[in-house]
């Protein structure tokens, strides 16, 4: 055999090769689709059926664009090894660094605190947000003259400026200065990054379980009940598997982790229902996950939903309605444990939230706005879909 | 129809800003790859009028020229003249068929490894709203990342497109020669965007007297010539200074700085080309004429930022070092040189497949991995 033939053979083999990727990549379009990503905390896109309309609008080819990527054999394995080796290359400079409170920018959103370990969002500027807030405040406002009305302000790491130590953001400030009407007032306080760190998760952008309690206190003197605040019957770490926040997966630091830690309290007997269906009540006795990267805020605190209502049957305390982001899950049930029936709203999922007639027809008599920083700052209602929310 | 599409919102723009008037502007959607086979039909109508080619009366195959798929929207800009004889009768072959799979990989590594990951540095620092306290060093890391995305992104489209048109028969020009390798102004010309610049070239320079003409006329046909590619670029004003840049040191070359590079060291000549080259493209890159000059003015002043916080700030410039070596690698022909030295056509076949195979699985390692977007409630 001359080298002419060997070499016709060698990029047969070649085209072989080139084809069989190819054909698995075809071979994508018509598997089962894959289940959500748990490391994404996401549902993967699929392959939509083939339509005129949408081919000629662009959307089918975009679609398919995505939907390749994620539904890809070993897409999900792919995406975790190559980001762990990318994580490996970035501790060693991380590693050899003089710490001075920096912000060692991980992409566009989110910095790590030099030498902490702990991952925050970057500084909102007023002028980003502004349009947003005062968008807000005018059912806010409304709410005031509407119910007995409570806000509590609960500010995130995008309030702050850690490197400059100062605040970029003080909605607590700019809520007591633009409310109007009647209405009660208190922050969860966070002056310096020691009580972010406290109060606040290091690879997650919510609080962690000692920031939630605090706040549930902050909210029972608020509401003038700290006579009921309920005392911590344990705390809880989940061994099986540490906790890599949302943080740390949304910037690609997946080896970043931490423990989980929640509390238990004893409460009285309720009956809870999710988008208007019955439902089980948070289980205080949860044992882990088999699965690495569990979402273990959204699993223990119970995920986003459009409304939870938790009934308590105490007749002769008052209806509350919580108008609530995230930030609440952890808190909801406890502080439902002081009244009647509480009605917990995330706007973000609610679609066409008509709070007036909400009020009425529920018999509202007070109203806790969770105003942490992404509610007040954000665009407000409709935004999310309550399937993408795991 | 490319002034219209391409230029009106400049046009108008510009007369509002000059006669403070206040035409309204439509809303014109910019069809993707105008620019391209706009100039392959201006191409194919100018050599029929001058009966260097003959009129095309099949509309499939003239259709086929003019919507070819693999360079319809980012070139090489291919002749009607090139690839005449190849509409009618063209010959699909295994072995062409198999340069044609090998060319495309290279040009799909060259954007999905090299150019997006270029771009990652590039658009991090030069997007930024606070470019004006970057030190100059960080400046020129994302302006050299820039260079380097460019080429790769560009010449990469080009192989994948001259790749696609072997796979399916067609031979198209080279559109890139090693750019960077050049030794003067003058020769990057040669090597850079080929197709465009032999358009030019064919089809403006030389009707309008090229250089066999009086000297005043000369430096105007090459005014005429850096503007209309300074234009063809983009409609913004940056495009414009771009192209006069080039049309002032190609002039100079042209006028005696040639004579004058002829006798440095070669590396010198390099050094002098390479560095003109990348303030060119910070000029390309940077539309708003007040962060350009306070690029400009970060670079040429030598701004001391704090190195290491600028660093601290980026950290992640760090993991894209082996992507410059790859790219600085890339940008000379010592692939190309390795081959030659394996003299055993066997064992370079094996190693050169191998190598596009593995380049191949990173590209849709890296394809994968920037589907990576996890959910989160982020400042909705």
């Amino acid at each position: 055999m001359n080298n002419i033939t060997k070499v016709k053979i060698i990029d047969k083999i070649f085209i072989m090769g080139f084809i069989i990727v190819l054909g698995i990549g075809f071979m994508t379009l018509f598997l089962p689709a894959k289940a959500p990503s748990v490391i994404e905390n996401r549902g993967l896109n699929k392959i939509d059926f083939p339509d005129i309309k949408a081919f000629l609008k662009g959307d089918f080819q975009d679609n398919l664009e995505v939907a390749l990527t994620d539904q890809f054999i070993l897409s999900r394995t792919i995406k975790e090894v190559t980001i762990k080796a990318t994580n490996f290359i970035d501790y060693l400079p991380m590693s050899s660094r003089v710490c001075q409170n920096h912000y060692v920018y991980l992409d566009s959103y989110f910095a790590l605190i030099d030498c902490t370990d702990t991952i925050v969002e970057t500084p909102l500027s007023i002028n980003e947000v502004k349009e947003n807030i005062d968008n807000h405040l005018a059912y806010y406002n409304d709410f005031n003259a509407l119910a007995d009305t409570y806000y509590y302000f609960i500010p995130r790491s995008t309030s702050f400026d850690f490197e400059k130590g100062v605040m970029a953001f003080d909605g607590y400030e700019y809520l007591k200065k633009t409310l109007k009407g009647k209405y009660h007032i208190a922050q969860l306080e966070v002056n310096d990054l020691a009580d972010y760190q406290k109060y606040f998760f290091k690879t997650d952008h919510h609080w962690n379980n000692v920031g939630a309690y605090q706040g549930y206190q902050d909210i029972m003197k608020l509401l003038g009940k700290e006579d009921e605040i309920r005392p911590i019957l344990s705390e809880v770490t989940i061994k099986k598997n540490a906790f890599v926040g949302l943080s740390a997966r949304s910037s690609k630091q997946l080896r970043r982790s931490e423990k989980f830690n929640y509390y238990t309290f004893n409460l009285p007997k309720f009956y809870m229902t999710e988008n208007g269906f019955p439902s089980e009540s948070v289980d205080y006795n949860y044992q882990g996950e088999d699965y690495k990267y569990a979402n273990y805020y959204s699993i223990i605190y119970d995920g986003d939903r459009a409304e939870f209502v938790y009934d308590f049957k105490n007749p002769d305390e008052e209806n509350i309605m919580i108008f609530a982001s995230s930030y609440s899950n952890p808190i909801n049930v406890l502080i439902a444990s002081h009244f009647n029936k509480t009605y917990v709203v995330d706007a973000r999922h609610y679609p066409d939230f008509d709070y007036k007639e909400y009020i009425k027809s529920n018999d509202i008599d007070k109203i806790l706005v969770l105003a942490s920083t992404d509610v007040i700052t954000g665009e407000g209602f409709n935004i999310g879909d309550d399937e993408d929310a795991l | 129809m490319l002034v219209i599409f391409k230029y009106f919102n400049f046009l108008i723009n510009n007369i509002n800003a000059l006669l403070n008037l206040n035409f309204s502007i439509k809303n014109i959607i910019l069809p993707i790859g105008i620019s391209f086979y706009t100039f392959q039909i201006l191409s194919y109508v100018i050599d029929v009028y001058r009966g260097k080619v003959k009129v095309q009366k099949n509309i499939i195959l003239l259709g086929t020229y003019i919507a070819l798929f693999p360079q319809l929207i980012a070139g090489p800009i291919v002749r009607y003249s090139t690839i005449e004889e190849q509409l009618a009768h063209r010959t699909i072959t295994f072995d062409k068929f198999t340069i044609g799979v090998k060319r495309f990989i290279i040009g799909l590594g060259k954007k999905i490894i090299i150019a997006n990951n270029m771009a990652m540095i590039a658009d991090t620092i030069l997007n930024s709203n606070n470019v004006s306290e970057y030190s100059f060093i960080i400046v020129l890391i994302s302006l050299l990342a820039y260079t380097f995305q460019i080429y790769f992104d560009f010449s990469g489209y080009s192989d994948m497109a001259i790749g696609l048109g072997h796979m399916f028969g067609f031979d198209f020009l080279e559109n890139f020669d090693y750019p960077y390798k050049s030794l003067s102004i003058t020769e990057f010309w040669r090597r850079w965007h080929i197709s465009l610049s032999t358009w030019f070239k064919d089809y403006v320079y030389i009707p309008l007297g090229g250089n066999r003409c009086k000297k005043v006329r000369w430096i105007f046909n090459l005014f005429v010539v850096w503007l209309l590619t300074g234009l063809w670029h983009g409609a913004s004003w940056n495009f414009i200074l771009w192209g006069l840049y080039y049309f002032i040191i190609l002039l100079i070359e042209k006028l005696f700085l040639h004579k004058l590079l002829d006798k440095l060291p070669k590396l010198l000549r390099w050094m002098y080309a390479f560095i003109l080259i990348n303030i060119g493209w910070l000029i390309f890159r940077i539309e708003d004429i007040n962060t350009l000059f306070t690029l400009f003015k970060n670079i040429f002043t030598f701004k001391q930022g704090n190195f290491y916080l600028d660093l601290a700030h980026n950290y992640y410039l760090l993991n894209y070092v082996p992507y410059f070596l790859l790219a600085a690698l890339g940008s000379f022909p010592i692939f190309k040189w390795l081959g030659r030295k394996l003299k055993n056509d066997v064992v370079k076949t094996i190693l050169s497949d191998m190598a596009l195979l593995i380049v191949l699985g990173l590209c849709i390692v890296f394809l994968i991995n920037s589907s990576y977007n996890p959910f989160i409630y982020f400042r909705f």
